[in-house]
Parts: structure tokens; sequence; C-alpha cells
């Protein structure tokens, strides 16, 4: 066995180790159904900020974005900006939704939606949801955990075995402590993920050659600029695509049919992009780890501070530099017969291998420090599972919930429902790791479905949040009109098509649009026509009920109104320009992209400078929404608590003591 | 019945956790980097791997603080064990290992000069220098005493 085998294996060991323990830890606090469900509702803020930033980000952050880079240029950077919008969900959603369920002791949002439209066609639709986002997703995410020890080891620890291992260990803790486990561990896996992807972009800057080699490095993106090396070419106004955005829509029939001009990233397609990846705390997932803290004093910290300027730091400078770099460093064939290489410590990684970019980084550190490429390897992992622990657990209780307690076992006590949800975590588990063991192209083309699946909870949750006129049947319509949506734009919808006897005239992602778009602009327009039609006087009055308890508790302070127009134009500004159609002025706004240097304002190429600069508003603007406009502050008034009711008896209990 | 949220088990976890999250990252890094330091006789490595032990060091002390209680004896003893275990391989691979170079030497040193500096900082600030001497001292008087 090698060194680097050896390290590995003692740092996974000490990893599985702290996630047993805190399993155990948590299972012994577990007394009654909210303990296991919920953490006893009693997460403490920090718990909250490092494991729900560890979940959002997970995999795709360290592993993927990356990589796309690599592939893609910077146009694909721009998602970087997605460190913002991810949490805007949150800013929205999370505090209202925390009311609620401290309020009328709501586990699950199935149970919330149910509760506040009135019927049962959400909650199931909800089921649904959790599920795809926890088999097929969390399978997606399983199968990189295998693959990348697979690589690490050489071969020598196969990745189906790596997986099923690795996957055993996070079954054991969250079905042994629950919500609480995930947290607790997520806590961890949350600082693991910022700490990997800050050492893997100083890695990539060692390799380049420190402060003088990034000089290096921005004269070879002067000279790539200048060239048409690349994945896709030149662009039409001349310059090429890696450093450059295609346009604001392409109107193609979609991948598989009608390939893009310059690349597939357009505006259009990194706008709903972003969308798609807002979807994660839309999902069923975050709404259950929003209900299961003790106040909403971690939301804005994770929302403004560790998403938005944390991991979008990280994101715009090092995951950049890290993607960007590795074309340097050996990793495009093009750019080393070019000359244009500043090493050759990284293979090849073209022609699809360019998901195996993280792995290879941390292989050049097999020889020199073993030690250190264990640690990050155990990153990764880490990160990974936040996300992987967090869905499990989640949809385990939704099931419970939704479906044996609602429908089949409604007397269940407290001992079944826990069984219940363990097995329904197996179930979950066992489902994913066969799911990546023997359908891995299946797997695939249902995973895809899945953030685009979670955005579709937006009106729903906006109805619930925000807007006492979105009724029962408009939200119903427009989840399933969203839903359809996003799987006919799908390969996977494809398939079904294709299957049934018919081809649609359309590929995956048509006029450069992700599924995810299409699906929340069906879901927006069916969900507002249908809610006109069928708004009921009756129905109104007890939704606003819920409204009332808002007003009473989180409604902005009356001399803060009139700053609510300025927040949504601000919001607005900012998407337009950062990822909506006026991104593409940051293509040669602030220098053209072949100029070099001094034609380059800020230093850097024009559309890097662009996304710098609206990572810094986007920061800014969710400061502002989350703190001023008090969307994400804790609620004014220690003395008042929020004891769990049955019913919509609506009045706030002060503290008798 | 479910726990409610301030029960005193679920405080004593917290905090139980937020020392061994604070500790794993920051030792996990840290040792790894001082492991670099050592292989390639890197100063800087070595130094930033000291650096993010103080830094943990420092962190167990604002959570101490944060949650109003002090070093449990269990936390005291893990400590000094380690403490004890890093400066006897210090010693011996000083004394035995053939490719130990006089860089090696002085990084160990100023890593443990630099820990230790940590725990008389530590005892001046949480009991200032007459009490920190009055401790010593006490702890002195009663070893003479049992010893007798």
């Amino acid at each position: 066995m090698t060194e680097q085998m050896v390290w590995l294996f003692a740092f996974i060991a000490l990893y599985w180790a702290y996630c047993m323990q805190w399993g155990v830890s948590s299972a012994r606090l577990t007394q009654g159904s909210s303990d296991f469900f919920l953490a006893s509702r009693s997460l403490p803020a920090w718990v909250f900020v490092l494991c729900a930033t560890g979940a959002s980000f997970a995999g795709w952050a360290m592993l993927g974005y990356p990589s796309l880079v690599m592939r893609d240029g910077l146009a694909f950077a721009q998602l970087a900006l997605a460190a913002v919008t991810i949490p805007l969900t949150g800013v929205l959603f999370m505090k209202r939704q925390w009311l609620l369920s401290k309020r009328f002791g709501y586990i699950t949002p199935g149970e919330m939606l149910s509760d506040y439209f009135g019927g049962d066609a959400l909650r199931i639709l909800v089921v649904g949801i959790a599920l795809v986002c926890a088999v097929p997703y969390v399978g997606m995410h399983l199968s990189a955990t295998g693959y990348l020890i697979q690589w690490l080891s050489a071969g020598v620890v196969p990745a189906r075995l790596a997986m099923w291992l690795l996957t055993a260990v996070v079954f054991l803790y969250v079905s042994i402590g629950g919500l609480r486990a995930v947290a607790y561990v997520g806590s961890l896996q949350g600082l693991m993920l910022g700490a990997g992807m800050l050492a893997l972009g100083w890695l990539a800057m060692w390799h380049l050659g420190g402060v003088e080699g990034f000089n290096a490095f921005i004269q070879g993106l002067t000279k790539l600029g200048a060239s048409t090396l690349g994945s896709w070419g030149n662009s039409a106004e001349g310059y090429n695509a890696y450093l450059h955005i295609p346009g604001v829509v392409q109107f193609t029939a979609g991948m598989g049919r009608e390939e893009p001009v310059a690349g597939m990233w357009t505006s259009a397609m990194i706008l709903s992009t972003c969308f798609a990846l807002m979807g994660i705390q839309a999902s069923p997932a975050f709404s259950m780890l929003a209900f299961s803290c003790r106040d909403p004093r971690g939301f804005g910290p994770q929302q403004v501070w560790v998403s938005a300027a944390g991991v979008g730091l990280l994101l715009v400078f090092f995951g950049l530099v890290q993607g960007l770099g590795a074309n340097f460093l050996g990793a495009s064939a093009a750019l080393r017969e070019a000359g244009l290489a500043l090493g050759s410590v990284l293979p090849d990684l073209g022609r699809g291998k360019e998901a195996q970019l993280y792995a290879r980084y941390l292989l050049t550190l097999a020889e020199s420090a073993p030690w250190f490429m264990a640690l990050l390897a155990v990153c990764a992992l880490a990160a990974i599972h936040s996300m992987v622990s967090l869905f499990t657990a989640t949809t385990g209780t939704i099931i419970v919930r939704d479906v044996f307690l609602r429908y089949l076992t409604p007397r269940a006590d407290m001992t079944q429902q826990k069984l219940y949800a363990r097995c329904s975590m197996a179930a979950i588990i066992f489902a994913a790791l066969l799911l990546a063991t023997f359908a891995p192209s299946a797997q695939a083309q249902m995973g895809s479905l899945a953030l685009g699946f979670s955005l579709q909870l937006w009106p729903a949750l906006a109805g619930v949040c925000w807007f006492p006129w979105i009724t029962r049947q408009g939200t119903s319509v427009g989840l399933i009109a969203g839903l359809l949506g996003v799987l006919f734009t799908e390969t996977l919808g494809n398939t079904v098509c294709s299957f049934l006897g018919f081809d649609l005239p359309w590929g995956r992602w048509p006029w450069t649009i992700h599924s995810a778009g299409w699906g929340i602009f069906l879901n927006i327009v069916s969900c507002t026509v249908v809610s006109w039609i069928s708004a009921d006087r009756h129905d109104r009055v007890r939704r606003a009920q819920f409204h009332a308890l808002f007003a009473q508790t989180v409604a902005i302070a009356p001399k803060k109104r009139f700053l609510r127009p300025v927040a949504w134009s601000l919001t607005l500004i900012w998407f337009f320009f950062a990822m909506g159609p006026g991104a593409i002025l940051g293509n040669d706004l602030l220098g053209a992209p072949n100029v070099g240097p001094k034609g380059w304002i800020m230093g850097v190429p024009s559309l890097w400078a662009w996304q710098m600069m609206w990572w810094a508003l986007g920061v800014l603007i969710l400061w502002f929404l989350a703190y001023r406009m008090q969307m994400s502050t804790p609620l004014q008034g220690d003395n008042l608590f929020y004891e769990a009711v049955p019913t919509h008896s609506i009045s706030i209990s002060k503290e008798s003591s | 019945m479910s726990l409610t949220p301030n029960d005193p088990a679920i405080v004593i976890v917290e905090k139980r956790l937020a020392v061994v999250t604070n500790w794993s990252l920051f030792a996990s890094f840290g040792m790894c980097f001082v492991l670099s330091g050592f292989s390639a006789a890197n100063w800087a490595l070595g130094l930033l791997g000291y650096g993010l032990l103080v830094l943990g060091f420092v962190g167990h002390l604002v959570i101490n603080h944060v949650f109003e209680q002090g070093f449990s004896p269990g936390e005291v003893a893990l400590g000094l064990v380690l403490f004890g275990i890093s400066a006897l391989s210090f010693i011996a691979s000083a004394l035995f290992s053939a490719r130990f170079s006089p860089e090696n030497l002085g990084l160990g040193l100023a890593g443990f000069g630099a820990l230790a500096a940590c725990l008389v900082f530590y005892l001046v600030i949480r009991y200032g220098i007459r009490g920190t001497w009055e401790l010593i001292h006490t702890l002195r008087h009663h070893q003479k005493e049992s010893s007798s």
C-alpha cells in the first residue's frame, strides 16, 4: 500500500469517526418526534449557518464549477454569481416559513402548504419533488465520491465499492441521529467546503507560480483571447468564445439537435441556470432545515456574509483561477501544443474528462504532501455528504409524515414514526446506490430534473409567504405545468416521448434556456391565470389569517416601507446586468477580450472584472434585503415566543415569566 | 416528550460540538502544514501550521467565552497528552533521525515555543500575573504536601 493510500484511509477513518460520534451523541438527545425530525427545533445560529452553506454549495461549487470553467471559460464562470442568487431564495422565504412552522408546529413543508392552501394535492407533489431530489440527485453526488476515491487510489479501490462504503457511513449517522446529526456533522462539513475551495485555489496559484505566475497567467489569457483556441472557437464579434458570452439568446432547437454557436452559455442560459440553482433553497429539505432552527438569527449571516460574500469570493476568484488556470497547467492539449502552457502538472482533461479536475489537482500532491492530498479529498467528501445527508434525512421524514402518517398509519406513535423514517432513509439510499451502480445514465437524466423541480415550489412559497391572492388551484396547476415544462425540456422528457413513439421537435434546453427557466415560466403564467379565475372570497379570508400573523410579527417597520420599491428595483436591475441580457455588456465594456492587460481597465479580462463588480454589488443588495428590509433579521422583542398550536388561532403568547 | 431548545443537555452537547468542530478544522490543516514544513524543511509552511494551531486555541478560548465555561478536565488532559506525545516525538526525531535537519530543529523549537507561549498568555489573561504565580505556587505546595 502506498503512502498516499495510507494517509487517505487514515483521514477517511477519522472523518467516519467524527460522523459516527455525532450520530450517537445526537441519538442520545432524541426523546420525542420533534427531536429526531427537527432537532427539537433547537439548532443554534452558527450550526445552521455552516450546515446550510455546506448543503447549498456542496459538490457543484467544489467539483463542478471549476471543471466547467475549465471547459467553457468565462461565460460559464458568470454562474459564480449564484453565490448571491442561491441565498436570495432563503432571504425571501426562510424567515416566514420558520415563523409558520414555529407557530403551527409544522414538521414538513407538505404540512405547511396543505394547511395553508387546503387540500392534499400539494402535499403529494412536494413528496414527489423531495423524492426526485433525494434519489437520483443524491445518487449523482454519491457517484462523484466513488470516482474521486478511485482516481486518487489509482484504481486500487473501485468507484462502486468506495461509493457503497462511504454511503453506508452516511446512512448510519443520519438514521441514528436524525436531522440533529445531519446538522451537527454539517457544521464541520460546511467548514471543510470553504477550506477545501480555498486550499485548491491556492494550490492552483502555487502551480501557476504564485504572484509572478499570476501575471504570466494573465498574459496567457491575453494570448488565448487573441487566438481561436478553446472548446468553442470564435464568437460572431471575432472574440475567443472562451472569454465571451455568446449573445443574449440563441434560438436553437436544443442540445442534441442543434449546437449553439460559440458555446451554449448565453445570457438566457446563465440566468435560467441560476434560477435552477435557486431551487436548492426552495427545496423541501431547506424548508425543514429552517424549521429546525431555534430562531432566525442565523438566516442573515448565512445568506449575506457566508454564502454571498464568502463563498462568492471563493468562486469568483479561487474557483475561477482553479478552472481557467488548469488549461495553462497542462489540462488543455490545444494550449500545450500552441506553447501557451505555464506548466504540465495536469494531464489532458479534454474530451469529457473535465470531471477529474479536482482529483488531478490533488494527485499533484501525492508525492510531496500525501497528507494534504488525503485531507483535501476528505474536504470534497464532506462537502458532498452535507447535501446527501440533508436530503436523505428530510425526505425520510417527509415520507413518514406526509404519506404514512397521513394516509396509512395515522395513529403511529413516536417509536413507529422513527422506525418508518429510518426504513424510508434506507430505501432512499439503497435506491440511489442501485441507480448509481446499475443505471448511471438514467440516474443522470432523472437527477438533472431535481433543481428545476425544486424551483417550481417558488410560486407556492410566494403564496404562503407574500401573496394571499395565489389560490390552491393556481398553485397546483402552476406546479404541475412547471414540472411538465422542466421534464419536457430535459433529456428524460425526450426519452419518454421516444418510448411512447413520438419525437419532440426540440432537444434539451431549447433556445439556450435551461429547463428550470421553461418550467418556472409556465408555472408562473399558469398559477397567475388560474388564481385569477379561481379567486374565492372564503378561501382568501382563511389565507389572510396567516398573512395577518406576518403583519403582526415580521412585516417591515412602517417608516421603512418607502424602501420597498427601491429594493425590488435594485434587485431587478442587478439580475438584468449581472446575469440577464445586460451581462453581455461585460464582454468588452472593460476592455476587449483580445487586447491584454494594457487595454483591460481592471487588469483582467472584461468579463471577469464585470463578474467581480456585480458580485460585490450583489452582496450589497442581499445585505439591503436581508437587514435593511428586515427579511432575515431576528424578530423584534425577545420576550415573544411562539408555542406550536394545531389550529389556525393567530395569537402570540407573551412569556408569562 | 421532546426536548426544549434551551435544555441544558443540548447546551452541553453544543459546546462540545463547537470545540470539536473548531479543532477538527484547525488541527487537521495545522498538522498538515507542520508536516509539510518538516518534510520540505520549509519555515513558511511550518510556521503557517503552527499559526493555525494557535488559531485553533484562540477559537477554543472564544467558544469557552461564548458558552461561559472554562476548559473541562477532559480537554486539559487531552491537550497535555497530545502536547507531551508531540514533544517526545520531536525529541526522539532530533536524537535518532538521520534526516533531521537544522531547519527542522529550529521549526520544532519555534512551534513548541509558540504553543507554550499561548498557554502562558492564556493563564495571564485568565488569572493575571499574580494569579498565575499563585496558581503555580499552590500546585507546587500541594505536590510537596502529598509527597511528604
